[in-house]
């Protein structure tokens, strides 16, 4: 018995010399109490295989390889992966009506849903790239190009056809001065509280045409950004405070984008020192 | 840290990574995970996979790569990654052909699929844990890895080749008797 272990053993070890290994199978071919115990050992002999298999593929699973693929490589990727990523949250927002911060951070699932999400959008026309942000903690959001440039003409013809739910933004004052609109802006970052609720903003970006190359625009309760934002990460701050005021943040500069207006504004950057101070602050927050 | 240095030490050097992998050093493996992760993967994911798939293929082929190199079988006339590359091709062709099958297979509703291999598998990865740390390394390393004995027992800490094959003998006995216990000989051939 001990001796026929060992040979099975050796022979499905694969330790058997190519003339041994002939003479056990002739052997086993006439003995079927033989083939019996062979096959119950190879079945055991498999699992252990099988075993280690699992061992090893758990030890490399174990390996960091540097982020996912969706992540990894030129920052160019990820920015334009978080731009994915506000967009599916936005439209899980419209959605669910459940606004939920926390999940910006699974990237690779969302981009993944993503097409289908978008399929499902209640807007038809516009593929808008939009935040969610808590009131003076900043999203970085960032677009591709080509969807920008349809989408901008698209979100201006589609006016009276598009069932757009308004975000919840209050509005200020209208005023066309700038120097009381910066009142309002600095009012808003000088006595915000700081409060933290939900608010959604749609954000579209658009390469600059020869007339518009740094510039914004209110419309449908849509913000369109004309310019190279697609170049660069922009951030948009919204700060809640006694009065309720929307910043961005681009290349270094902050400028106040003034909700009253409705025609395309050109972008000038903030220079007062207290209010860029008070904007830092919220920014850095 | 201990990483880098290996790095450096091989990446000037393929035979002698190659050799290592030979000898059974698994951070040559890990290491050559790593370095070959998003080629490898990209093949799968531009072919339709997920990037679940992508990494399942991946760790597969280089299961295959390491048992071939281990046991002798594998003489490397290309690069290793070349290899590795031709292995997960062919894994990931596999898997869309079964893919294929199944969906074929679940238009006619007639065909079920194999249950009792993964459910063996799982009894005897059981088993082989109940035995101990020492028991599961020398059978795994004698029958997947075919590790000669001295190798073990160096790998090991044996004293010499016997002790070895007496501890493979014992180890070997004692997994048959606990997978035993679970079937009846009968049930588990069926």
């Amino acid at each position: 018995m001990m001796n026929n272990f060992e040979l099975v053993d050796d022979y499905l070890a694969n330790r058997l010399s190519d003339l041994e290994k002939q003479a056990f199978e002739q052997q086993l071919n006439g003995d079927s109490s033989l083939k019996k115990q062979v096959e119950f050992q190879r079945k055991i002999v498999e699992g252990v295989k099988q075993a280690r298999m699992v061992e090893l593929k758990t030890m490399l699973n174990n390996v960091p390889v540097g982020g996912s693929m969706w992540t990894a490589g030129k920052l160019a990727t990820a920015l334009v992966s978080a731009g994915v990523v506000a967009t599916f949250m936005y439209l899980y927002v419209n959605n669910n009506q459940t606004p939920d911060t926390s999940d910006q951070n699974p990237l690779t699932e969302e981009v993944a849903t993503l097409p289908d999400a978008t399929n499902e959008s209640p807007l038809p026309e516009v593929q808008p790239i939009a935040k969610d942000s808590l009131i003076s903690d900043a999203v970085p959001v960032k677009e591709q190009e080509k969807k920008s440039k349809q989408q901008t003409k698209t979100a201006a013809k589609s006016e009276e056809t598009s069932p757009v739910r308004k975000p919840d933004i209050q509005v200020v004052d209208p005023s066309d001065e700038l120097s009381e609109t910066e009142d309002i802006a600095e009012t808003a970052a000088t006595t915000g509280r700081g409060e933290v609720s939900a608010s959604k903003m749609e954000v579209i970006t658009a390469n600059s045409d020869k007339k518009h190359t740094f510039h914004y625009q209110f419309a449908q309760g849509k913000l369109l950004l004309f310019g190279p934002f697609d170049k660069s990460l922009y951030e948009i701050l919204e700060i809640h405070g006694d009065t309720h005021a929307v910043f961005l943040f681009y290349k270094e500069n902050y400028y106040l984008l003034d909700q009253s207006k409705s025609t395309i504004t050109s972008l000038e950057p903030i220079r007062e020192s207290q209010l860029l101070k008070k904007l830092k602050e919220y920014h850095g927050r | 840290m201990a990483y880098r240095v290996f790095k450096t030490g091989l990446e000037m050097n393929e035979k002698d990574l190659f050799e290592r992998i030979q000898k059974g050093d698994e951070k040559a493996l890990e290491f050559i995970y790593k370095k070959y992760y998003r080629m490898m993967t990209k093949l799968v994911i531009t072919n339709s996979g997920t990037e679940e798939e992508a990494r399942d293929v991946y760790q597969d082929a280089l299961v295959v790569f390491w048992q071939k190199a281990r046991t002798g079988n594998l003489v490397l006339t290309s690069k290793m990654s070349t290899y590795i590359y031709s292995v997960c091709q062919n894994l990931w062709r596999k898997e869309l052909d079964r893919k294929k099958r199944l969906s074929n297979e679940e238009k006619d509703s007639g065909e079920t699929m194999d249950m009792d291999g993964p459910e063996r598998e799982k009894i005897i990865a059981k088993c082989l844990d109940q035995l101990g740390e020492t028991c599961r390394k020398v059978l795994m390393f004698y029958y997947f890895d075919e590790m000669s004995m001295q190798d073990i027992a160096d790998k090991l800490g044996f004293a010499n080749t016997d002790t070895a094959k007496t501890k493979k003998y014992k180890c070997k006995q004692k997994l048959d008797e606990l997978v035993k216990a679970q079937y009846s000989e009968s049930d588990f051939l069926d």
